[in-house]
């Protein structure tokens, strides 16, 4: 399933130096299971990617894709930023909750947003993401989903 | 009589010299000329290029805005809307608008409600909703863009909440260098 779903996105993006078969012998190879002649291996379950003798840790396709083609100050440096702006916009809603409750809308957010954004803030590099800020991100989505007010 | 012919040989001839001279200078000049006429017309054509360039960017950074997590409603308003901009988020924004310096390349970022039409009022945590004009950053203008928008927020009557949608216009300004 994995296997397919990855070819079929690398298809997609249409490029002529990416090769989900047939790769030419001097490729960079990047491997989604353990194996040999592998010049980066992606652990997608467990969340890293081991790359030119080092680890960074991904959450989603996007960041896993950010983490094989990168280097790893630019990833690791475009994480902290998109913690930061994360960081922001949880404050942002967490300030929203309370303004709009002058509406007569309720959330009981305001909490939870403002633990995400303490973790956001404090993430210093990819080794940080761990289940817990993602778990508690999911949480808050899913019960911002039922709010008769949503936030977003 | 042979010095004669000899002077007056040399002077005919000093005087050829300076004919090639001013030929050759002419001919310099005329071709520099035309070099900075050629040139003139191209460096026109490359300025209105960059001006229309200039100009694409622009709005598509005004749609950029629209859509972006900082103005866009999302699914905060049902019928999931493009091109529609949560007021409340916005006002909240506007209040924390240092944190985002630099982010948003231009100079000025301005909403403002045309329908229904009234006064004009600046909007702040006071007197919103009862207000037209949302100046989130206030700069120096020299070039102005703008896009419709839907500028919508939560709205209750008799306990009820409820959207309210009204159009209004998003304007980017930046400072033209």
């Amino acid at each position: 399933m994995l296997q397919k779903k990855i070819e079929d996105e690398i298809s997609d993006l249409n490029q002529e130096n990416l090769f989900s078969d047939n790769c030419p012998s001097e490729s960079v190879r990047v491997c989604f299971t353990s194996g040999l002649d592998c010049d980066i291996v992606v652990n997608y379950n467990a969340g890293y990617v081991d790359k030119d003798g080092d680890r960074r840790y991904f959450h989603s396709d996007s960041l896993m894709y950010a983490a094989v083609f990168s280097e790893r100050e630019i990833y690791e440096c475009q994480l902290k930023r998109v913690m930061q702006r994360g960081e922001q916009l949880a404050l942002l809603y967490k300030d929203k909750a309370q303004f709009i409750s002058r509406a007569g809308c309720e959330t009981d957010l305001d909490q939870d947003l403002l633990e995400l954004s303490n973790l956001q803030k404090n993430l210093d590099d990819s080794q940080d993401l761990d289940g817990y800020m993602i778990n508690l991100a999911d949480d808050i989505d899913t019960r911002n989903n039922l709010e008769e007010c949503q936030l977003w | 009589m042979s010095i004669m012919v000899i002077k007056m040989t040399s002077k005919k001839g000093q005087l050829k010299i300076q004919q090639m001279a001013f030929m050759l200078m002419a001919i310099t000049l005329f071709f520099v000329l035309v070099g900075m006429f050629v040139f003139s017309i191209q460096f026109s054509g490359l300025k209105e290029s960059a001006a229309i360039l200039e100009e694409k960017n622009a709005m598509l950074l005004v749609t950029k805005l629209a859509n972006s997590p900082e103005f866009s409603c999302g699914e905060a308003f049902k019928n999931k809307k493009t091109h529609c901009i949560d007021s409340d988020k916005v006002l909240i924004l506007k209040e924390n608008i240092n944190k985002y310096d630099d982010f948003w390349d231009v100079e000025n970022i301005e909403i403002r409600k045309i329908y229904p039409v009234s006064g004009e009022k600046e909007c702040s945590l006071e007197n919103y909703p009862d207000c037209n004009i949302i100046k989130i950053r206030s700069g120096k203008i020299t070039a102005e863009f703008s896009n419709f928008v839907s500028l919508c927020r939560k709205e209750s009557i008799g306990g009820e909440i409820y959207d309210k949608c009204e159009l209004a216009k998003l304007i980017v300004s930046y400072n033209e260098k």
